[in-house]
């Protein structure tokens, strides 16, 4: 079963998800990579970010759960993990967090980018940025990753 | 009975909704018509731009995405689930 899920803040650190990846990952493991999304203190334009707020359907574990288990069956790749924030995040605090085990360098490096450019369009999970002068849906940020073409 | 629409995020403050019940849509693409047309140029903007549906919508048929070149074969029944969000997007290019 998919080691995924969406947390408030405080729920989830990088530090005790290494340390259960470790644990049930297992010996047959020669790479472990990690990518760790963090709230940037300004905005695409230069304001100062107060906050982003995120927010999460009811199906976004599923989706989770799906993306990481499309992943883990991939040769090479024995352990995937994702887990989100859903909550008010200030700058510098942790917003996600991808984990990927497997037999070598190259599947874990290959896997960590799909995985994020799938969590990014797939999963029913949205965000607001608050900065200084206003809000705004994350969509509305200008420069935000396009869902690829036919998904 | 009929199809359960939920809203988030901007379609939610462009329907001032959570969910509503719909019936009568057959697929997914009469579907956005009749919440258009119910709904108003608000969802409209929210949904199109220049007649297709916006590169942010992602849109959940009984939790699994359809993607939005397969509207008009999307077919739908009473009891489903459909919900609309956008995808999470933001950062600056390269970013998160």
């Amino acid at each position: 079963m998919a080691d995924v899920g969406v947390h408030r803040k405080g729920e989830v650190d990088l530090t005790s998800l290494l340390a259960r990846l470790r644990k049930r990952a297992g010996k047959d493991v020669g790479a472990i990579g990690s990518f760790v999304g963090v709230i940037r203190g300004k905005s695409c334009d230069g304001e100062s970010v107060r906050h982003m707020r995120y927010e999460a359907a009811d199906e976004a574990v599923a989706k989770l759960a799906e993306i990481a288990g499309d992943v883990e069956k991939r040769p090479g790749i024995k352990m995937v993990m994702i887990h989100h924030v859903v909550d008010q995040i200030t700058p510098g605090e942790d917003a996600v967090y991808v984990l990927v085990a497997g037999s070598g360098r190259a599947e874990v490096f290959k896997a960590l980018p799909e995985i994020m450019d799938r969590v990014k369009t797939d999963v029913p999970i949205w965000k607001e940025e608050v900065t200084d002068k206003k809000r705004r849906w994350g969509h509305e940020l200008g420069h935000g990753k396009k869902r690829a073409k036919g998904r | 009975m009929g199809i359960h629409v939920r809203f988030f995020a901007n379609f939610r403050e462009a329907t001032g909704v959570d969910s509503v019940d719909v019936r009568g849509a057959a697929t997914l693409d009469q579907l956005l018509k009749q919440l258009v047309a119910k709904y108003g140029k608000a969802l409209e903007r929210n949904l199109f731009e220049e007649g297709k549906v916006r590169d942010f919508v992602s849109i959940l048929v009984n939790g699994r995405g359809v993607p939005t070149d397969r509207l008009a074969a999307t077919k739908l029944q009473d009891g489903d689930s459909v919900s609309f969000f956008p995808i999470i997007s933001g950062g600056c290019a390269g970013g998160r």
